[in-house]
């Protein structure tokens, strides 16, 4: 600091008295007093402190340079990116940590100076705080609290060499390989210690996925207890993975990593096809079991016509829907009967029965019958028709349902339920009874 | 485990027990006759450190901060710098990387059963993962990790460390501002500068240390902000019963690179009930920090900053044990 510039910012302590937007020569108690090349011009605000201002005053003391930013702490980050700065995650002595806005760090985020880098990820740090508690404050950080991660002095000592290195040699499974959806196989890279260190599990060397699809596999591999990769050897990978479920071409990457310090060597893929796989049609009809809802059918399918045979031909969910009779069931409606029934399923009973008990009569109402016979009071009951063998009887068994004694195709009567045919059977039993009291009576 | 080192430590445990307790601020081992306890009531179950044993770490893995599970079958550690988590079995030292992106402390929940580490990136994110399989990352703060409420006079966010009937404590990392609030009473502890804070089981007490970790100030007081104790020390731990902690006694020294660092190191235990402080450890060639009473209070675990293992000790009624 020369006598100019202390002059200089002497007075700009005053102006910054005056007017808070202003550099300050003075700020926490602490002074500009390093030599970096320029003074500190980053702003106190008229506060008792500012973590910029203590961040950029310990950058100029310790690293005799002049950060060519002095924003808000939450642009240092991309500052120091953006001028190749070198940036990481790992607290360093004589480093500047930097945690992003968020309720850690207020929205502004906050920056300071990491004097001692611990065991833990803890640092003991300098820091001000726009705003106060004022002047400039020592104190441990916890691991994890420089979220925005730390920013190295571009002229310290370089990083430690890394020898690190590894070199394609081959794999498996080439590029385009096809798979089914969901299925296994293993993918085997083999690599090339390229570098001048020996890979073993107790220096934390795996074989790391590196990003994209992982296709289900771990994310790292690690090498056997006790085996050893000298410089110049190989070393087969072999990662289990498993196709993806969508058709489609996958890739994913993986890489050599020395875990905790960095990953290194060519980066590899795996990249394969997933067949759009036409499930089965087991009948050949052109559509596949699942939307075909009898695969073993070729007359069952979407779009065939439904016809009346009591299975879902148009895989529509229903079964003869829209085909059936009048009755529920198939063909034509049973003939009607005189035998108190409405066998045709027209909503009448017996109509057009003569009298005869038996028979529909073939002409108009002989005025004889009772209610049967289409003319209501006519104050007589016919007498029973002859039973003839030539039309079917509705003995008690048929309209049962008993398997012996079908009846139309199926279902005797117009109704399918078991109370319907209960129902029928008592007719059927009421009338039978009735003939025989008729015929006593006669 | 090296040869004899288990004897050494019974003998030194040993030699704590007759004369290796002092007052707040004076030497170990200066003051032996004043440690005597006038309770027949307290004097009973002062522990010391046995059976010391190298659980898991070392040469092959560096390993630091040991966080037991709630059901104390199982204990956290990270890795160098905070960075990856390991879940150890304490019973055969088993060790298996559990997350290798994690950065910073894990937390447990409250069944055991999963665990959660900060992301370590820009998002602010936490990476949960469930024991039985599965890493999932996630942006906000589980249920299990301590809460945040806002800290009220600065736009930063303050960690519950405890509540419960009407008591809460609040650390606010950002100024370091610790406090305590009993029903409508509000208290600062620690206007700035707290660091690594810890509310005792009943939330009745609160330690935390000043500083850095070169020359830290260990400070413990109640609620009402009496202060109970201050000396050298940080990383503090409670027992279950509230009425003593045990802690690191850190030194700087020249590191193995020449910067300063935390060169040695020895833990304590500090019995609030006479404010007397006990070696639990004497080995100058351990940096022995961040010590983990299990939640049986029977443990120890800790970390050896200067070999990368996980240590675990029995914690043994001594001093008029019944």
């Amino acid at each position: 600091m020369t006598r100019a510039s202390l002059a200089a910012g002497l007075a700009l302590a005053i102006l910054a008295q005056a007017k808070p937007a202003a550099a300050a020569y003075e700020c926490g108690g602490e002074y500009d007093t390093c030599t970096c090349g320029r003074d500190n011009y980053c702003l106190c605000d008229g506060t008792c402190g500012n973590c910029v201002w203590h961040a950029w005053h310990s950058a100029c003391c310790h690293w005799g340079r002049a950060l060519e930013w002095c924003t808000d702490a939450n642009t240092w980050n991309d500052n120091a990116a953006g001028r190749g700065y070198p940036t990481g995650s790992t607290p360093a002595d004589g480093s500047i940590f930097v945690c992003e806005p968020s309720g850690t760090c207020s929205t502004w985020g906050h920056v300071g100076w990491v004097v001692t880098a611990h065991a833990d990820g803890s640092f003991d740090s300098t820091e001000q705080f726009w705003g106060g508690p004022c002047g400039t404050h020592s104190r441990t950080r916890s691991a994890g609290f420089a979220t925005g991660g730390f920013i190295y002095n571009p002229s310290g000592p370089p990083p430690p060499p890394t020898n690190d290195d590894a070199d394609f040699v081959s794999e498996t499974i080439p590029d385009g390989t096809h798979f089914r959806p969901g299925e296994a196989f293993v993918k085997r890279w083999t690599m090339r210690n390229a570098g001048d260190t020996t890979w073993t599990r107790g220096d934390n060397y795996l074989w790391a996925f590196d990003g994209d699809e992982r296709f289900g596999a771990a994310e790292q591999t690690l090498l056997p207890d006790g085996a050893s990769v000298a410089p110049g050897s190989t070393r087969d990978w072999d990662v289990p993975m498993t196709a993806p479920s969508s058709p489609g071409t996958y890739r994913g990457y993986w890489r050599m990593d020395r875990f905790g310090t960095h990953r290194f060597g060519d980066r590899v893929w795996v990249e394969i096809v997933v067949d759009d796989v036409a499930p089965a049609d087991g009948d050949g009809d052109g559509y596949a079991a699942g939307t075909d809802c009898d695969d073993g059918n070729a007359d069952v399918h979407p779009g065939a016509a439904e016809v009346c045979n009591g299975r879902d031909d148009d895989c529509e969910g229903g079964t003869d829907e829209g085909v059936t009779n009048r009755c529920g069931g198939c063909g034509p409606e049973p003939a009607e009967a005189c035998d108190g029934l409405d066998n045709d399923c027209d909503g009448a009973t017996d109509e057009d029965c003569s009298g005869d008990g038996g028979t529909p009569d073939a002409g108009p109402p002989d005025g004889a019958d009772a209610a049967t016979d289409g003319v209501p009071g006519d104050g007589a009951a016919d007498a029973p028709d002859t039973p003839r063998s030539d039309v079917p009887r509705l003995d008690a068994a048929a309209e049962g349902g008993d398997a012996a004694h079908p009846v139309s195709g199926g279902d005797a009567g117009c109704g399918g339920s078991a109370a319907g045919r209960g129902r029928s059977l008592w007719t059927a039993a009421l009338l039978a009874a009735a003939f025989v009291v008729r015929r006593r009576r006669s | 485990m090296r040869s004899g080192w288990i004897g050494l430590w019974v003998a030194v445990a040993t030699a704590s027990c007759d004369a290796g307790t002092s007052r707040p601020g004076e030497p170990p081992g200066t003051t032996g006759a004043a440690s005597t306890n006038t309770s027949p009531a307290v004097a009973t179950a002062t522990p010391i450190l046995a059976d010391v044993l190298r659980l898991a770490g070392g040469a092959d893995r560096f390993l630091v901060t040991p966080r037991w599970s709630p059901d104390g079958r199982r204990l956290l550690a990270s890795g160098r710098g905070g960075v990856g988590l390991w879940i150890v079995d304490p019973a055969s030292g088993t060790t298996r990387l559990a997350d290798p992106d994690c950065r910073g402390p894990a937390f447990w929940s409250h069944d055991g059963a999963t665990v959660a580490c900060p992301a370590g990136d820009t998002t602010s994110g936490w990476l949960v993962h469930d024991l039985a399989g599965g890493i999932d990352r996630v942006t906000a703060r589980p249920a299990f990790v301590p809460a945040t409420i806002p800290a009220g006079d600065v736009p930063a966010d303050a960690e519950v460390l405890f509540e419960a009937e009407g008591r809460r404590v609040t650390y606010e990392e950002y100024r370091g501002r610790l406090e305590a609030w009993e029903g409508e009473d509000h208290r600062v502890l620690a206007g700035e500068d707290a660091a690594g804070p810890r509310a005792s089981p009943d939330g009745s007490r609160v330690a935390w240390w000043t500083g850095p970790l070169l020359d830290p100030t260990l400070h413990v007081s109640g609620l009402d902000g009496r202060e109970i104790f201050a000396g050298p020390g940080a990383h503090a731990a409670w027992l279950p019963d509230g009425e003593s902690l045990v802690y690191a006694v850190p030194r700087a020294g020249a590191g193995p690179d020449g910067a300063p660092r935390v060169a040695a190191s020895e833990l304590r235990l500090l019995d609030l009930r006479d404010a007397s402080s006990t070696d639990l450890t004497a080995t100058p060639e351990a940096v022995e920090m961040q010590p983990a009473v299990a939640p049986d209070g029977r443990r120890l675990a800790f970390a050896d900053w200067a070999s990368g293992e996980i240590r675990l000790g029995r914690l043994a009624p001594a001093r008029g044990a019944p």
